[in-house]
């Protein structure tokens, strides 16, 4: 993979925009109600506001009142050290490509972009690579040079046919010791199981879990005609068929374990987003940072 | 197991090929399409993979039986099954009466002899037994009622089976089996058995195409024909025209046909050709026609008929005037044909009708004379009335006319043209000229014609005169008055139309009138084409036909019956007022055809040639000296009319040889020259012929054959049933097909 196709200079233009978008939006709608979880971060005074009911208490500036009489509260550069782990799933079935781009490129660009809005905030970043174990792996750092190692490693890696999503995640879990968000970037095309264990693997370490679930629309929709041999990408397993005689019954399939992977998913406070490779990635970042904001 | 009629559909089991190469055509022709994980599609496709698969094969077997249905519905399928109770039979009688029929055999006439052993076996069959009998030659002429259905009974056949005295049809073997084959077909039961008395004509074989005859029909050969026969034939008269000018002396060209073994020398050919009085035309009224023709059905089996036919009672020589004789003695080689050439001197005006006859005692003397006729009168004289005489010739009303119809420059002739024409202007004080020299009428443009003229008009177009009139500036419904109180007016007559714009054209016109048939063809002229800046608008009687309209509906050219004769009116003018149509390509063959219309010329002239299997004959070409096939002259316009009783009495009864003598055309009958060949087939080359296997016997076993019908055979046609066993696989295919992946 050539990490030229991750940083799209285009797309990177409109995260900074999407960024400050995003931050409009928290500011705008959540002033009050983040505060860190974490003590003793260094802060930075940016300005003053007038006290507004549910800041917290301890940032007003009680000198100021004493000489206006007025309520005002100190405003800091938020910068916190929250650990971001992005999990890139690239096994077998991640490279179906019926639309033009992979599931893969997608995954990964989208984890570039991560990376790259989280170095901005100065969030500590790391990656993690896993087919049906870990791959690669990079800790969290908040370094200038962060995202060029991330890229570097998403570009040199190379599918592995097969998955285990349990102990990928397991290992995974095992890897990612300091408390933060973990994004997990994959088809879950596993057994339930095995994704539902690792998933608790990651909870149980107390990381707040985003499940990016990406699909080619081929796949959630199968919108083809005729006979047509479907062919599996990671067991090389075929099946000929009339795509339109089997669409309404397969469909209903994809539905039923979308509901169930759902339903997984809300038990274990885990968020799960949907997205095809047709979709825009914004909206994929867009997801991100309202989720961040509640962190 | 089912028999079929239509046998050859049964190749189009073949056909069952085509849904098999459609289910592999498919199954190769996939699309290859990864996904991440088929696991979905393999529980959907697990849940139900043993229904599938007996799904699809059923799938496939319904639509190989709906091919199999569709072929055997075409087939006509029929179950023969035997069955106990019944002693009846159906006893095909084929008596072949053509021409050659009559010749001499061991006892007397081969159609005799035939009729003899038809007889015989008719009073040896059994009591049970039903009786189809049929005499044919270029057609079929069954002895029994189509309301006798399953046969007649033997003591009625037997009544009604004499022996034609002449007969002069040719053989066509094709109908008669094609005939058969429906009688047993039809027939709902029983043994059934086809006799065939014949002479084994070879010239009967080619002419249709027949599917063979229900494998359950046992068929006997009758071979009555003779080895060999002294045939000597006229095969044909050619005139160089059927109308030549008076004055004029044709060359008569006859072809005789030695059919015989031996050489003959100095055989005479003689050649007899007179004028048909003028009093006897006028004689020949249509009630004489009729009576004549009626004759002539009535006749057939009668000895009348014979010795009517043969000295040709319609024309009588021996009264003929100016009769002229000429014999010439030729050798003739066996199967050799020799012409001849007759140089006849000057003929003066009227009809002349003769006959080439070969003066020698043959096997077969139907073919030993042949008519003709040549109709040696002037040009059809027609009158052109202008309305006025205009200074310039050129730009006159009717200056192109006159020169298309005397196909020549002013001042010039032309001794072959059809017409010739007389032009008089029509203007204030004149009367027309006496109207009984001429054949038909122009008027050009003509108003305010006087009352006496219009009768004179009136008179001559319900006496069979033709009446041509072209509008213009001058026609008007006021004008026309007297014309329209005389009865010669096609409907109401409106006001002139012109356009300032678009011009018009003659956009629909009946292709199928002998007036458009030539000019349907683009190629011949697109009369289409023609543009036009003005008409006058006729709203058309309801006695009146339209044959042409403008772009804008209204009429162009309207036809209507007077009497005994034809209205045609143009809505344009025939000047160059109105349109160049005068100076197109178009206008001489236009005028040419409307006119000819009026005269008879577009349905066959005064001279008619025709055979005796015209009519009826399959496959037989039968064209008339223009060209034109007669029935569909018969069928229209005017000559529908005139020739309605010709054709109800043709229709009926069948040609003989000879000249009738109509009103306004005489019509020659000859014989089919095919008929005179008397060559013979082998009994396996009629077998291969028409696939039929004749049963090898003796006469007195077929005698004995006739009669055992102690078995009834059962046959029931299952197409209907065919048709409703494909109907519920058709639907059971789309309740299948709707609910089977692959």
């Amino acid at each position: 993979m050539n990490s030229k196709t991750l940083v799209d200079p285009a797309f990177f233009s409109r995260l900074d925009n999407l960024e400050l978008r995003a931050r409009g939006i928290v500011e705008g709608f959540m002033t009050g109600l983040h505060r860190s979880p974490f003590v003793g971060f260094s802060v930075e005074f940016a300005s003053h506001r007038e006290y507004a009911q549910g800041d917290d208490l301890r940032h007003v500036n009680w000198k100021l009142y004493a000489r206006t009489k007025r309520l005002y509260v100190k405003e800091f550069d938020a910068e916190t050290n929250m650990n971001l782990h992005l999990l890139v799933d690239i096994s077998g079935s991640m490279e179906c490509a019926n639309t033009g781009r992979s599931k893969l490129s997608y995954a990964t660009t989208l984890a570039a972009a991560l990376a790259h809005l989280a170095l901005k905030q100065h969030d500590a970043v790391g990656i993690t690579l896993f087919a049906d174990e870990v791959v690669a792996h990079l800790d969290p750092r908040a370094k200038p040079h962060q995202l060029d190692e991330i890229l570097a490693m998403i570009s040199t890696t190379k599918s592995r046919p097969k998955s285990d999503a349990s102990r990928a995640l397991h290992q995974a879990a095992e890897l990612c010791k300091h408390r933060g968000m973990v994004v997990v970037l994959s088809d879950f095309f596993d057994d339930m199981g095995a994704i539902t264990r690792g998933f608790d693997q990651l909870r149980y370490r107390q990381h707040e879990v985003l499940a990016f679930q990406v699909w080619d629309p081929w796949e959630r929709h199968l919108p083809l005609d005729g006979n047509i041999c479907f062919s599996d990408m990671e067991t090389r397993e075929e099946i000929t068929t009339h795509a339109e005689g089997v669409r309404e019954k397969y469909l209903i399939a994809i539905d039923e374990w979308r509901a169930e992977l759902a339903r997984e998913c809300l038990n274990r406070g885990i968020d799960r987003i949907e997205m095809t490779t047709d979709d825009p990635l914004d909206k994929a970042l867009l997801d991100y940072l309202v989720h961040r904001t509640k962190v | 197991m089912p028999n079929f009629l239509q046998t050859a559909f049964l190749s189009g089991l073949a056909a069952l090929a085509v849904p098999v190469l459609i289910h592999l055509f498919f199954r190769l022709k996939t699309k290859r399409v990864e996904l991440g994980t088929i696991r979905f599609l393999r529980a959907v496709l697990e849940e139900n993979a043993r229904r599938r698969k007996v799904m699809r094969w059923l799938l496939l077997a319904l639509r190989m039986l709906f091919v199999a249905l569709l072929v055997g519905l075409f087939a006509r399928p029929y179950f023969t099954a035997a069955a106990t109770g019944s002693d009846k039979e159906l006893l095909v009688i084929l008596i072949d009466q053509s021409a050659t029929m009559q010749l001499k055999g061991e006892n007397g006439r081969l159609i005799d002899q035939a009729i003899a052993e038809a007889k015989r076996l008719i009073e040896t069959a059994g009591t049970q037994t039903r009786f189809e009998v049929a005499f044919f030659d270029h057609d079929v002429h069954p002895l029994t009622d189509k309301k006798e259905s399953g046969g007649a009974k033997s003591d009625a056949v037997l009544t009604k089976l004499q022996a034609p005295a002449a007969s002069f049809g040719a053989t066509n073997f094709g109908s008669a089996f094609a005939w058969a084959r429906d009688i047993c077909v039809k027939a709902p039961a029983g043994v059934k058995q086809l006799h065939l008395f014949t002479d084994m004509q070879r010239s009967g074989l080619d002419w249709t195409e027949v599917e063979p005859l229900p494998v359950e029909v046992k068929s006997h050969l009758h071979d009555l024909g003779r080895p060999v026969v002294n045939n000597v034939a006229v095969t044909e008269v050619r005139t160089p025209r059927l109308w030549v000018r008076p004055g004029e002396s044709p060359t008569i060209r006859a072809s005789v046909l030695h059919g015989g073994t031996f050489a003959l020398e100095e055989v005479v050919i003689g050649l007899e050709i007179g004028r048909v009085e003028q009093g006897g035309r006028s004689q020949r009224s249509e009630r004489q026609k009729s009576e004549v023709r009626g004759q002539k059905s009535a006749a057939l089996t009668s000895e009348a008929l014979s010795s009517a036919a043969l000295t040709s009672s319609r024309t009588d020589f021996s009264k003929l005037a100016e009769r002229i004789t000429k014999r010439e003695k030729v050798k003739l080689e066996p199967g050799a044909t020799v012409t001849l050439d007759f140089e006849l001197p000057a003929l003066s005006e009227g009809l002349w009708q003769g006959r080439v006859t070969v003066e020698y005692d043959d096997d077969l003397p139907f073919d030993n004379q042949r008519f003709f006729a040549i109709s040696a009168t002037p040009a059809y004289r027609v009158l052109v009335v202008t309305g006025a005489a205009d200074g310039s010739s050129i730009t006159g009303e009717t200056y192109f006319l006159d020169a298309a119809l005397r196909l020549a420059n002013e001042g010039d002739s032309y001794s072959e043209s059809p017409f010739a024409p007389t032009l008089v202007t029509y203007a204030d004080g004149t009367t027309l000229p006496k109207l009984a020299e001429f054949d038909a009428v122009v008027l050009a443009n003509v108003a305010e014609v006087a009352k006496p003229d219009a009768d004179q008009l009136a008179s001559f177009v319900r006496s069979g005169g033709g009446l041509l009139v072209f509008t213009g500036e001058r026609v008007s419904a006021t004008s026309c008055s007297t014309l329209a109180d005389a009865g010669l007016t096609v409907g109401e007559i409106g006001d002139i139309k012109i356009t300032n714009d678009l011009p018009w054209r003659m956009t629909q016109f009946d292709g199928k009138h002998p007036i458009f048939e030539p000019l349907s063809d683009p190629q011949h002229g697109d009369l289409r084409r023609l543009i036009f800046a003005a008409y006058t608008k006729v709203t058309p009687a309801a006695d009146s036909t339209v044959l042409a309209q403008f772009n804008t509906g209204d009429a162009a050219v309207v036809e209507r019956r007077v009497g005994n004769g034809t209205m045609l009116w143009v809505t344009t003018s025939c000047g160059r007022d109105w349109s160049d149509w005068c100076r197109s390509r178009l206008f001489l063959p236009t005028v040419h055809q409307l006119l000819g219309y009026e005269v008879g010329l577009t349905t066959g002239g005064r001279v008619r040639t025709r055979l005796v299997d015209a009519e009826r004959g399959q496959g037989a070409e039968v064209r008339s000296q223009n060209g034109r096939d007669q029935k569909s002259e018969q069928q229209s316009g005017r000559a529908a009319e005139s020739e309605a009783l010709t054709s109800v009495v043709l229709a009926s009864s069948p040609l003989l040889p000879g000249v009738d003598q109509f009103d306004r055309f005489a019509e020659i009958v000859n014989t089919a020259p095919r008929e005179s060949d008397t060559d013979r087939c082998s009994r396996q080359e009629f077998e291969d012929r028409f696939a039929v296997k004749f049963v090898e016997e003796d006469g007195a076993s077929v005698a004995q054959t006739a009669g055992l019908g102690n078995i009834e055979l059962q046959q029931d046609e299952l197409w209907h049933w065919v048709g409703c066993v494909l109907l519920a696989v058709l639907l059971l295919e789309g309740f299948v097909g709707n609910r089977t992946t692959a």
